[in-house]
């Protein structure tokens, strides 16, 4: 069966009731997570998993990539309107946007953005759809070897990329290695890291580590240092673009895309080289380039396209290789997991149906968005209104929630305050907690391939290097540790 | 539509409800100086990350103790091998994470114009922390839903609520409807008080 007939098969079932109802109600969320600063689609993501006890996988699935994808959306809104970007893709669109704001062109600004992501999105669904598959194809032939490999790019990117400096990085990708050690060895049935104590001996669940690090984390250090500064700027007007507006944005929305897919479907470290790319580029080539810094609207078109492009870009290592890129991806993995699925080649020959219907349901979700997103912006706007004291009191109360999930044992909320302290201590020394999030969720698929690699050359290391394949891949890993090292110790130079 | 008479539509109700309006992150509304009021501390962040590189360290110790007391079973690799590299890496970082922290802390010393977290931000935060453990004691007997309702209110007051009713009566609407949502739509069973929720 082709990608085309399988994808109409993947509407037939994404357009159910039950299931429309849950992209539009993963959309929403994801928006209303996106919009509000402090909490984000990784967090909702894992506050949401224990509803794949009682979902069937199709349904939660779906949930779960309207959260990620409305989190896209919701973050331009708050870059726009609140100088201070809530998630970090969103922190070049807020250069632009927010000028755009400031001068009385938020509606402009915020439609740029959302006809923009939009666009991006569904050319972005279109070539993962068609992508998928012959990229799972590939990857079936894929060894142990060529794994470990993988991962291990997905590890050097993903703690170089995200954050300040590869150091911080390299820390939280450590700490979420050794959070992922805890508990017993599959293999030996030997305890590792559970310090003699009973509860720790199933391992640290993911809603823990993810609540804690995020959402405790969060609130603590908004106690301790107050808000990150800012301005809300009124929205007046009504979302639309003028003429030239738009003559001005399909170019950076497709040239965004372009950037953001690519980069973003490589494991390359999630959506903010796309949009620094863009950014550039629109600044090189605008007719207007006086505009930028000022508020020109390709400055926004653009990387906000890159932003969206990049995130539907994640879902390739994601779902075809089994290969998260983001906190939110490395979430969704685990989603997959507690229904025994394992992302990867064999989702497309085993569960073909599923993964067509979530296909599908991203292209009803990018649709319900843009809907969400232009005649709602002033509602998304007031959400802005709310106060510091609320949505921090509110993410509180979430956060405890998360230990309900899995349980609710008193040791199970002194874990998530425990991991809470380390998330307050990580924010206050600004590691991102990101790479923790994807070492905790890859480590163990690392250590299981790695271990697998060597044992298949009787236990020599030279099994890491088993295919030619394996050998590229480890030297990119090596470059895309190396690079950033490079740059970061000549830029202090 | 024009502009002339609206250009602070949206925080018309922010204007009536406080006297002075609040935005999301807690700054003042449109003040000159709200960009000032979030605390940039290099120093803090620098004894931050002095600490945490400390804390990988201690981490590193045990994880390669823990390393040296597994079994690979007679193979080359085995349960030993990820702790023994985790841990050794961690030491590494730690470290590294250690000397950046002490040379950041130097630089940030060194100028005049740094900020820095207050004792009563700390304060804040202990009061957060013993907030929590108080909800995971009581949660049990009060319920979920009264037990989140105080845990709100206390943290919305410590954060800087200005009407302490208010903040609980907010508190009260965010517990139930997460209570409704939760345990009875998703059923995830949530505490119950011999009340029934």
């Amino acid at each position: 069966m082709d990608a085309f007939s399988a994808l109409m098969d993947g509407f037939g079932d994404a357009l159910t009731p039950t299931n429309l109802l849950l992209a539009l109600l993963g959309v929403t969320l994801g928006t209303l997570v996106g919009v509000l600063p402090g909490i984000g689609p990784a967090l909702t993501v894992a506050l949401l998993l224990p509803i794949t006890f009682t979902l069937e996988p199709t349904g939660a699935l779906i949930l779960f990539a309207g959260v990620y994808y409305g989190g896209m959306y919701g973050g331009s809104t708050t870059a726009i309107l609140l100088n201070t970007p809530g998630e970090s893709a969103s922190m070049v669109a807020a250069l632009e946007g927010n000028k755009m704001a400031r001068s009385g062109r938020a509606a402009a600004a915020l439609a740029t953005a959302a006809i923009g992501s939009f666009v991006a999105g569904t050319i972005a669904t279109v070539l993962l759809t068609f992508l998928a598959q012959p990229i799972a194809d590939i990857a079936v032939s894929f060894t142990a070897a060529d794994y470990a490999a993988l991962m291990a790019i997905a590890f050097v990117t993903v703690a170089t990329l995200l954050g300040p400096s590869p150091l911080k990085g390299a820390a939280s990708l450590l700490i979420g290695l050794t959070i992922g050690l805890v508990g017993i060895e599959t293999q030996s049935g030997q305890a590792r890291l559970t310090l003699g104590v009973p509860t720790l001996l199933d391992g640290i669940d993911v809603v823990i580590v993810v609540v804690a690090l995020f959402a405790i984390g969060e609130v603590f250090s908004h106690a301790l240092t107050g808000g990150g500064g800012g301005t809300v700027t009124p929205l007046t007007g009504r979302a639309v673009l003028t003429g030239e507006d738009w003559r001005r944005s399909w170019p950076a929305w497709l040239r965004g895309t372009a950037y953001g897919f690519p980069i973003g479907a490589l494991p390359a470290g999630g959506a903010e080289i796309p949009t620094f790319l863009s950014y550039a580029t629109e600044r090189r080539l605008s007719k207007h380039p006086e505009q930028f810094g000022k508020g020109a609207i390709e400055g926004v078109a653009g990387p906000e396209a890159a932003n969206n492009a990049a995130a539907a870009g994640v879902l390739v290592p994601l779902l075809t290789i089994g290969l998260p890129t983001s906190a939110t991806a490395a979430v969704i993995l685990t989603a997959f997991q507690s229904y025994g699925l394992q992302p990867g080649p064999q989702l497309f020959t085993e569960s073909g149906p599923l993964v067509y219907a979530l296909l599908a349901s991203l292209y009803v979700g990018n649709v319900m968005l843009l809907v969400l997103n232009l005649p709602l912006a002033r509602v998304w706007a007031r959400l802005l209104q709310i106060p510091a004291y609320g949505i921090y009191a509110g993410i509180m109360v979430f956060a405890t929630l998360g230990t309900f999930a899995t349980g609710g044992s008193f040791s199970d909320l002194l874990l998530l305050y425990v991991i809470g302290l380390l998330g307050v201590l990580m924010s206050l020394a600004k590691v991102p907690v990101a790479p923790a999030v994807v070492g905790l969720i890859l480590g163990p698929l690392f250590e299981e391939q790695a271990l697998r690699a060597v044992l298949l050359e009787g236990g020599s290391i030279s099994g890491l290097f088993a295919t030619p394949l394996s050998i590229a891949l480890w030297g990119v890993a090596v470059v895309a540790l190396v690079v950033p090292l490079v740059l970061a110790l000549r830029r202090r130079t | 539509m024009d502009t002339s008479d609206t250009p602070r539509e949206t925080s018309d109700d922010t204007h009536r409800r406080h006297p002075h309006p609040v935005n999301v992150r807690g700054e003042l509304v449109g003040h000159e100086g709200a960009e000032e009021l979030a605390i940039e501390d290099d120093r803090t962040t620098a004894l931050a990350t002095l600490v945490l590189g400390a804390l990988l360290v201690v981490l590193g110790i045990a994880t390669v103790t823990q390393a040296s007391r597994l079994s690979n079973q007679g193979n080359a690799v085995g349960p030993a091998t990820a702790p023994w590299v985790v841990g050794v890496l961690l030491l590494v970082v730690g470290a590294l994470m250690v000397l950046r922290g002490r040379r950041e802390h130097a630089d940030a010393t060194q100028g005049k114009d740094w900020h820095r977290t207050e004792p009563q931000d700390w304060q804040r935060l202990g009061v957060l922390l013993v907030a929590l453990i108080i909800f995971g004691v009581v949660n049990p007997w009060l319920g979920y839903v009264v037990s989140a309702t105080l845990l709100f209110g206390v943290t919305a007051i410590v954060l800087g609520a200005p009407h302490r009713a208010k903040a609980f009566a907010y508190g009260f609407v965010v517990a139930g409807t997460i209570y409704l949502l939760f345990d009875v739509l998703i059923g995830i069973s949530l505490p119950a008080a011999v009340w029934g929720f």
